[in-house]
């Protein structure tokens, strides 16, 4: 036998070998442990603590292994059910919140599974997969606060109703004590329906006199103490309100507040809107993994981002105008529910909710926006709530006062409805006309409409006549107002027309207020809204008392400007604001063809003679110790360089 | 003891167990290399071998070692096919089965990837011992060879893999892998077509990808590595030379090749 021959009775013995032994015992354990795992997962101890307190409260108990809802035609596979047994096929029993019955919805939970409302990873096992928080996965389940934007995902059209009507009608519905009988979104008491879904199940129109019927025949004490005659208005009020119980009333009244914000100015949805910003029609749904998280304190989730975009929008998206949207730690999140709302998905047509069907198979159109609606959902963002105008400090630029008395006066109805439809091409106001789907031309007109009434009323021409008269207001007036165009003396300039004249209008006092107060169309003489009585009195009085001069009326033609003439004027006084070619600066584009398209040399005489106070456009008929003042000629000349084209054209 | 003993020889004494194992325990050299020479699974080792070939440092047992991680991958890559469907919307749904439902789906998944990371390490260290062994020269240079081509396999193998989990990082790492093929000068295009199965990274590309990934890689790495193990025996086992100096096998090659003729059966 050489060396090399090893004998049986060499191995296993030696230190070697033990050690071997000893390694893979433990390396044997240690890959138990693989098979053994499972065994102890979080949902079997999940569903093991169910069974004993299901065998505890009599309930039957369940088999043990993973559950699921599955619905293929869906893609859904949603294992939430798993741990949250009540929510499933077993029986919900007390002793853990996890174990509580679905609260009840329209719909039954086990129809769409859980995801396609909540979101999250349905295929998931483990709590922080399955509610999605995990790397890797896009969407996250919704948070507590925002529930019921989860509806977003198949409804995306709840009624559009302004916070005002919101409010409005709630304050009607407690304070009339309708709760006393019946229930509304978990409040209320009674055996009288439920009017959660009233606007998906629909009411009798005419419930209040069907009330009233009914207080008359009953005996009952409830009854007849608690039902009263409402008026008319009052119960058109509830009726709008009550169209807008679907059982999501957060929804609702974040989208009431998001219609009052001017969002649609610069961004889209569902097709309407502005071009500024993104669309937001899958805003709800973007992928976590596309977010920058640099700006936003606190857990990376979408929630967060959006509540904080809202708070500071350009810290979070870097090269972002947005302005600020909320003050309020409530605005931010009634914001961000509606914004996580808007996550739309394609549904098998089965499944596609009734009013989607009617608007985008059938083609029924939408209700027609009230100008309010309008006005809140397209213009309060960039023009504020009122109208006053903004003025954003990362923005070069004033978004003009399109509520002010001094535009809508000198403004026709002609020229802001072409604004509005055709926008300001190169600027940041967006065409918002039916060709670029956002207003139809019924809603313009409502829109315009409901600009009209932002202006106060005019005191009518009886008020007038009563008011008391004082000589000095009706002197002043006319001087400040009217001389520039019409002649210190009314004897009339290129601008404005002799008042003083045997066959003006001046003459009649009805023609006088219908002048002042109404304007005169197709010239340059404006609606006057702004004054009071007194002050109207006293300046008819006043125009009443001027000298007759030798001119005539019927003689008299408006003057032409000369554009180059105003060329040097524009350079001197206009050029800082407007920009040197009419590119817009702190002042709009008057160089815009949107702009010279639309306005006239009416207007344009008009605004420059008259200003817009509150804003930084002075009147260019008074004298003012930083601006002089321009002549009739001056501001005609003015206004044909503008018309011209700035640009020498 | 005297029961468990009489168990014991009734067992081993049966025809069915005598047909099945045709010697046991060996007492004698002849019985002990018999056993090894006559059966399937064992004859893959010479019956008699140099002790300084089985030594730790010789080999770091490398060779050894990728072969039990590609053993391994082959159990969990078949355990894993039983629930893995090559399409497209179900081939991502189905990795996520496996993580959360399917009983130790997610130990099976992660074993496969880890050992699929270790078999590629391991056959690069093998590459890097023979080399600094001097074992890849004459005669043994063709196996040097199916050696490179095998870690070319082992590499194919690693890269289809990467794609049928379906997720972005699959499908952008194939994205780009294709596009580096597409680069090559006059058959680029053909290459990715080849790959592809198409112009585009679809359901096709993922079929071809798991057949080239279950099938034919498999399979040509098993006839690859054969012929591999096959060379390495005939070429008298284990070098145990000098990295630069003359082969010294001390003579047993020659009493090897002797012994074994001899037993055969």
């Amino acid at each position: 036998m050489d060396e090399s021959t090893v004998q049986s009775k060499d191995l296993g013995t030696g230190k070697l070998a033990r050690l071997f032994v000893v390694v893979s015992v433990i390396f044997l354990a240690i890959l138990a442990s693989a098979p053994l795992r499972p065994y102890f997962s979080e949902w079997r101890t999940i569903q093991n603590h169910y069974n004993s307190l299901a065998r505890d409260a009599g309930a039957p108990a369940i088999a043990i292994g993973v559950k699921q809802i599955w619905k293929p035609e869906l893609g859904v596979t949603d294992r939430c059910v798993t741990c949250h047994l009540g929510m499933g096929s077993a029986q919900a029993v007390a002793g853990d919140q996890l174990f509580k019955a679905h609260p009840p919805i329209p719909h039954d939970p086990k129809q769409f599974g859980c995801t396609v409302c909540h979101g999250g990873q349905g295929r998931a096992t483990t709590k922080d997969a399955a509610h999605g928080f995990v790397s890797h996965w896009d969407e996250q389940m919704l948070d507590r606060n925002h529930l019921s934007s989860g509806c977003g995902t198949c409804h995306n059209k709840a009624p559009w109703i302004s916070r005002r009507e919101l409010d409005r009608g709630r304050l009607l519905v407690e304070s009339l004590d309708c709760l006393r009988c019946h229930r509304m979104d978990q409040k209320g008491r009674g055996a009288s329906s439920d009017l959660s879904y009233a606007g998906i199940k629909g009411f009798k129109s005419e419930w209040h006199k069907w009330h009233l019927d009914e207080q008359a025949k009953q005996a009952d004490e409830v009854w007849k103490s608690s039902y009263g005659p409402i008026n008319d208005s009052d119960v058109e009020k509830i009726s709008a309100y009550l169209r807008t119980r679907m059982g999501a009333p957060r929804v609702v009244e974040a989208q009431s507040l998001a219609i009052e914000r001017g969002c649609l100015g610069c961004h889209k949805i569902d097709g309407r809107g502005g071009e500024e910003g993104p669309a937001l029609d899958q805003a709800g749904r973007k992928p976590i993994g596309d977010l920058n998280f640099a700006g936003v304190p606190g857990d990376e989730t979408l929630v967060n981002y959006m509540r904080r975009h809202f708070i500071d929008p350009m810290g979070v998206v870097p090269g972002s105008l947005m302005p600020p949207q909320a003050t309020t730690a409530e605005e931010a999140d009634l914001l961000t529910s509606y914004v996580l709302f808007l996550r739309m998905r394609k549904m098998p047509s089965e499944f596609t909710p009734k009013e989607r069907i009617r608007r985008d198979f059938i083609g029924e159109e939408r209700a027609a926006l009230s100008g309010e609606q309008s006005f809140g959902a397209f213009c309060a963002g960039c023009h504020g709530s009122k109208g006053e105008g903004r003025n954003y400090g990362n923005m070069n630029l004033r978004f003009p006062a399109i509520g002010s008395a001094d535009f809508l006066d000198v403004a026709s109805d002609e020229l802001i409805a072409a604004t509005i439809k055709t926008g300001r091409p190169g600027r940041k106001m967006p065409a918002l006309g039916s060709s670029g789907g956002s207003l139809t031309e019924e809603e313009v007109k409502l829109l315009v409409a409901y600009l009209r009434t932002i202006q106060p009323a005019p005191p009518s021409l009886a008020e007038v006549s009563q008011a008391a008269v004082d000589g000095e207001t009706g002197r002043r007036t006319y001087q400040q107002d009217c001389a520039a165009c019409h002649g210190s003396r009314g004897e009339g300039t290129e601008l404005g027309s002799p008042l003083a004249a045997a066959d003006s209008k001046a003459s009649s006092r009805e023609a006088m207020y219908q002048g002042i107060v109404q304007g005169v169309p197709q010239t340059a003489m404006p609606r006057y809204s702004v004054y009071d009585a007194r002050t109207l009195a006293s300046l008819m009085s006043y125009l009443s008392s001027l000298p007759r001069a030798t001119a005539s009326r019927a003689a008299w033609k408006m003057g032409e400007g000369v554009a180059d003439r105003g060329k040097n004027t524009y350079a001197r006084h206009c050029a800082g604001c407007h920009g040197a070619s009419g590119e817009g600066k702190l002042g709009p584009a008057l160089g815009n063809p949107a702009f010279i398209n639309a306005a006239s040399t009416n207007y344009l005489a008009a605004t420059i003679m008259r200003g817009r106070s509150g804003t930084p456009m002075p009147s260019w008929a008074r004298d003012n110790v930083n601006y002089p003042r321009l002549t009739a000629i001056e501001a005609l000349d003015l206004a044909a360089y503008i018309r011209r084209g700035l640009a020498g054209k | 003891m005297a029961t468990s003993r009489s168990i014991l020889e009734a067992i081993t004494r049966n025809r069915v167990y005598r047909s099945i194992v045709r010697r046991g325990l060996a007492d004698t050299n002849r019985n002990r290399s018999l056993a090894i020479f006559g059966n399937f699974f064992l004859h893959i080792h010479p019956v008699k071998v140099n002790l300084r070939a089985i030594a730790f440092t010789r080999t770091f047992y490398l060779g050894g070692l990728s072969a039990a991680a590609f053993f391994i991958l082959v159990v969990t890559g078949i355990f894993l096919m039983f629930y893995y469907h090559p399409s497209v919307p179900r081939a991502f749904e189905d990795m996520k089965d496996l993580e959360f439902v399917v009983y130790m789906g997610l130990f099976l998944r992660n074993l496969h990837r880890w050992a699929a990371h270790a078999m590629v390490a391991l056959v690069l260290l093998h590459m890097v011992r023979v080399f600094f062994a001097g074992a890849y020269r004459p005669p043994r240079e063709f196996n040097w060879v199916i050696g490179v081509v095998l870690l070319l396999v082992t590499i194919l193998l690693s890269y289809t893999g990467y794609l049928l989990p379906w997720d972005q990082l699959a499908y952008w790492g194939v994205t780009v892998g294709t596009n580096m093929a597409d680069a090559v000068p006059f058959v680029g295009e053909q290459i990715k077509f080849l790959l592809l199965g198409g112009n585009s990274v679809n359901e096709n590309a993922l079929l071809r990808f798991y057949v080239l990934h279950c099938v034919v890689l498999p399979a040509l790495l098993v006839l690859l590595a054969s012929v591999h193990i096959w060379r390495v025996r005939k070429d008298g086992g284990i070098y145990l030379g000098s990295p630069g100096g003359e082969e010294k096998t001390s003579g047993s090659k020659e009493d090897d090749i002797s012994t074994e003729s001899k037993a055969a059966d």
